[in-house]
């Protein structure tokens, strides 16, 4: 395969490397995995982090999916250069029988594929409480070995918590530089409210001396 | 509050702290430093018991004494000694204040001045001393001269009345001394009292380590947040899967490796055709 190879000595590489590995060893059923990813508040880097796990592990050779079920404010597709099309919002929408192969796009990787948002619009609780969804994941489950959704922040609306029912773990991305304490503790109660299988917590923007998390620079 | 809280919170914010005491420094040195320097001279002056007559001074007069002394002291801040003095000092002499006060609640006064000229500020305390001397002796002579004279006109009555230079009573006794006298003059001061640097300084970077450590605090509790990976899985009581670097900013980059790895991967056909590539 004609891979863009990820540097070796990125530390930031190493650390979505190593939140893989942490993941397949889990409590996640083996084979066919799907992982929500959420934060507590907007722009803790919860798409990024989405994001750049789907690659990694598509860069491990295994199949994946991205969901970009953010509905109110998608940002997978920009992050991966995407233009606005046809997508979940739209999917879900529709009455027709419109879908995963629809709505799948590829990206440069053979092993990755993903499903924008598309677009964002106003009745995101509406369409992702839809039968429709459920199907599709479970379509994606069948095909892809990782199907990783990234979901919409916890606090201000319901969707995170909608959506944690369809998956088998969910993550809790956390800017520590930025996130007061106590938001992270009521998203955490929230989701659990709900009993979401809450695997853990990304700390995210941590300081780089983080070195009891596995990682740190070694030569490429 | 236990040191090792306070190391926690200085480990922290110790750059706010770092940068807010230099600041606090630099600005206080930047005034220090540029501010003309003033001097201060005083001297010290006496105000007189009357002597018993075995030469000693009595409790009670001595009490008196320093009694008088806050009257004298607030004659001495009079506009009239302040003139008196002015003919001496002369103008352009950088003088800033002069006044008088008492040492303690003493017999003592101090007559000092500050100015910004070195060699000027002790020739101007020793001109507000001998002002107010002068003045309270002016004065002095003044009541001499009062009863003087109503007793040479008593005693005109008398020897007009044939009364005999016997029976005449006795002259009024006055006090020979002076009320005030300059005990120690004023000398030249060695170095500036203000602004002094060093000791500026010092305080300047104790306070300000005292108030930015304060802000620290105010900024712990405001912000509540957990800065490390141990902090978040010990306030959460959940696993930590990853701890993710902050980015660089001086790399430029907006995205993370392995999605540019993506974005920057050769293309190929598109899997579905509902929605366009890249």
């Amino acid at each position: 395969m004609n891979h863009a190879p990820i540097r070796a000595d990125s530390l930031e590489a190493e650390s979505y490397r190593s939140l893989r590995t942490t993941l397949s060893y889990s409590h996640l059923p083996e084979g066919r995995r799907v992982v929500l990813f959420t934060s507590a508040r907007r722009n803790e880097g919860k798409s990024t982090t989405a994001a750049n796990f789907a690659a990694v592990c598509a860069y491990g050779e295994r199949p994946t999916l991205l969901i970009d079920a953010d509905l109110r404010n998608p940002r997978v597709e920009s992050l991966f250069g995407l233009a606005d099309g046809f997508g979940l919002s739209a999917l879900l929408a529709s009455g027709g029988s419109a879908g995963l192969a629809e709505i799948a796009v590829s990206t440069r990787i053979p092993t990755l594929d993903l499903v924008p948002a598309g677009g964002a619009v106003a009745n995101a609780a509406e369409l992702l409480s839809r039968q429709k969804l459920g199907d599709l994941i479970e379509s994606a489950r069948a095909t892809y070995e990782w199907v990783v959704v990234d979901a919409p922040p916890v606090l201000p609306i319901a969707d995170a918590a909608i959506l944690s029912r369809l998956v088998d773990g969910v993550v809790l991305v956390v800017d520590v530089s930025r996130t007061p304490i106590e938001a992270v503790r009521r998203a955490k109660d929230l989701l659990r409210a709900v009993d979401a299988p809450l695997l853990g917590v990304v700390a995210n923007r941590s300081p780089v001396k983080a070195t009891a998390y596995g990682y740190g620079r070694y030569p490429g | 509050m236990s040191i090792g809280r306070l190391v926690k919170v200085l480990g922290h914010h110790w750059r706010l702290v770092s940068v807010l005491t230099v600041a606090l420094l630099a600005g206080v040195a930047a005034v220090v430093y540029t501010t003309v320097p003033s001097y201060r001279a005083s001297a010290l002056l006496q105000v007189q018991a009357p002597l018993s007559t075995d030469g000693t001074v009595s409790l009670q007069d001595t009490l008196s004494a320093r009694e008088r002394a806050v009257t004298i002291v607030a004659l001495g801040n009079t506009w009239d000694v302040a003139q008196r003095a002015a003919k001496t000092i002369g103008s352009g002499a950088g003088i800033k204040n002069c006044s008088f006060a008492q040492s303690g609640q003493s017999e003592f006064l101090n007559a000092t001045c500050t100015g910004t000229v070195r060699e000027a500020v002790a020739g101007a305390a020793n001109a507000y001393a001998t002002a107010l001397q002068t003045l309270l002796e002016t004065q002095r002579q003044a009541q001499i001269a009062e009863v003087t004279a109503v007793y040479q006109k008593q005693v005109a009555v008398l020897k007009k009345q044939g009364v005999t230079p016997a029976n005449f009573p006795a002259p009024p006794i006055y006090p020979s001394y002076r009320e005030i006298e300059v005990i120690d003059s004023a000398a030249t001061p060695r170095s500036a009292f203000a602004p002094r640097p060093l000791r500026t300084l010092m305080i300047a970077f104790v306070l300000g380590l005292l108030v930015n450590t304060g802000l620290a605090f105010l900024l712990e509790h405001v912000q509540n947040r957990a800065r490390s990976p141990e902090e978040l899985r010990n306030a959460l009581g959940l696993p930590v899967l990853v701890a993710i670097p902050k980015f660089s900013r001086s790399s430029g980059r907006t995205t993370p490796a392995p999605v540019q790895a993506v974005v920057r991967a050769p293309r190929r056909e598109a899997r579905a055709g509902a929605a366009g590539e890249p």
